[in-house]
């Protein structure tokens, strides 16, 4: 089950997104060693966490909270624009009103499989999708771990908008990256995780209401929290 | 990065992905290779050549010499070949010459065979959506002379050369993937170590008949014939390690 958090019910979630940040900490720093300048240790808060902040929260059946993922706009300072500038080195850095930024997209694998994990990250992905689809983001674009790139071409169009760069910090490579969020990308990601249960993506918001082309048909596949 | 450079990758890139038939996807990354000294290319999917027969390799596009590609399939080179033996630990595009220095004596043998049909050096890129491998994509040169550019732009294309490939085959992982829970995985692991339908509803503190569900389910989501074939496909789809 995806939860989404924006503006209009993010009163609602203050305790759940204090759980996301050390959640956050747990994978991301001290899991996978991500360098963070400045992280308060335990609590992974940095500058992009807004109010302007759209979060994705993946929970289990007991609503253990299992993954994150945030979405930015791409108009106000981001990651990409403040951090990675340097990955972006094709074309510069897309800045528009219809682009997004996806970032913090960490799913803690703890005691799951492969194959659970997969599926989170999924489910991740469809709910980051069909939100986009349905609030009129075009595009997403995010810093991805090369794998995730890889997966990425085949969920989305997916193209680089830089060179694939080497971390020592954690032995990674990262990749820039901007994706088309389309019906079709719904599709899609929707028969990789065998989607057809309308649960898998509750939104707590008003967020699917806005007055969209696509708002109406997302909103019959959504459930309302 | 040098904007002509980008711009070529973004144009090849498109141009891959706009094909229908695998061999056109190849030519066009052949053609695209030759511009930084390259000479040959092996697409492959890693596969286990014991579980899989040749007839179900989805994805096998090169351009090597025929008497050599079919000696390399059928004495399954892909066993002892230093490359596949490298890729199955690295992330990293890496050199052929790396490879053949951790080469085994019969490794070396496959080597010097390799020889004979003007393999000289190349580079390999793995392919990889997680923990593993999926496969990689292999090009030969007399010579590798890359500049960090130029080999930065060739792994760009060669992921997305290779992800195309498997949408077209139908073989993308997620496709294939199967949810099986974490129960029948675990019961599926006592069967495999030889446990009856008795022992592991004891071990598990579970009833007889939840043990045959458990099986049962997971029987359908592999579409497994029988016990053995359940154990046999959670093996190679890599649930349980034997």
């Amino acid at each position: 089950m995806i939860e989404i958090v924006d503006q209009e019910n993010r009163a609602k979630y203050t305790d759940e997104i204090e759980a996301m940040f050390r959640m956050r900490y747990k994978v991301a720093v001290e899991g996978w060693k991500w360098n963070i300048p400045n992280v308060t240790p335990g609590y992974d808060k940095d500058q992009f966490d807004t109010d302007d902040t759209i979060y994705f929260l993946a929970y289990d059946d007991e609503r253990n909270l299992i993954g994150c993922g945030r979405l930015n706009p791409t108009i106000t300072p981001h990651l990409l624009s403040d951090v990675f500038a340097e990955q972006c080195d094709f074309e510069g850095i897309p800045q528009e009103k219809d682009i997004f930024e996806f970032s913090r997209f960490i799913v803690d694998k703890g005691s799951l499989t492969h194959s659970q994990a997969v599926q989170y990250n999924l489910e991740i992905c469809l709910a980051v999708t069909e939100y986009s689809v349905a609030n009129g983001i075009n595009q997403l674009t995010w810093l991805a771990y090369k794998s995730m790139y890889t997966k990425s071409v085949v969920l989305w169009k997916t193209r680089p908008l830089g060179a694939p760069k080497y971390y020592e910090d954690d032995d990674s490579t990262y990749i820039a990256a901007i994706i088309d969020t389309t019906p079709l990308a719904v599709k899609r990601i929707r028969r990789f995780c065998r989607a057809s249960d309308p649960k898998i993506v509750c939104l707590g918001s008003n967020g699917m209401n806005k007055k969209l082309p696509n708002a109406s048909r997302a909103r019959k596949r959504l459930v309302r929290a | 990065m040098n904007k002509p450079f980008a711009l070529d990758a973004l144009s090849v890139i498109e141009e891959i992905e706009s094909q229908e038939h695998e061999e056109d996807v190849l030519a066009i990354f052949y053609k695209f290779i030759t511009k930084f000294g390259f000479n040959s290319v092996l697409i492959g999917q890693l596969v286990n050549p014991i579980l899989k027969q040749k007839s179900d390799l989805p994805i096998a596009l090169s351009t090597w010499p025929d008497e050599w590609s079919e000696r390399w399939l059928k004495e399954k080179y892909i066993i002892h070949d230093p490359i596949t033996q490298y890729l199955l630990k690295s992330r990293k595009p890496f050199l052929w010459s790396t490879a053949h220095a951790h080469a085994t004596k019969f490794g070396k043998k496959i080597v010097n065979e390799s020889r004979d049909f003007n393999f000289k050096d190349g580079i390999v890129f793995p392919i990889s959506t997680g923990t593993g491998p999926l496969g990689c994509i292999s090009i030969g040169a007399d010579i590798v002379d890359l500049q960090p550019k130029d080999l930065a732009i060739l792994e760009l294309v060669a992921i997305h050369c290779y992800m195309h490939l498997e949408k077209l085959t139908g073989q993308d992982e997620h496709s294939s993937m199967i949810n099986l829970s974490k129960r029948e995985i675990e019961v599926l692991h006592y069967v495999a170590e030889g446990k009856t339908n008795w022992e592991i509803a004891s071990i598990l503190h579970l009833s007889e008949h939840s043990i045959k569900e458990y099986l049962h389910n997971a029987s359908q989501k592999l579409n497994s014939t029988n016990r053995a074939h359940s154990v046999s496909l959670a093996i190679q789809r890599g649930y349980i390690i034997p």
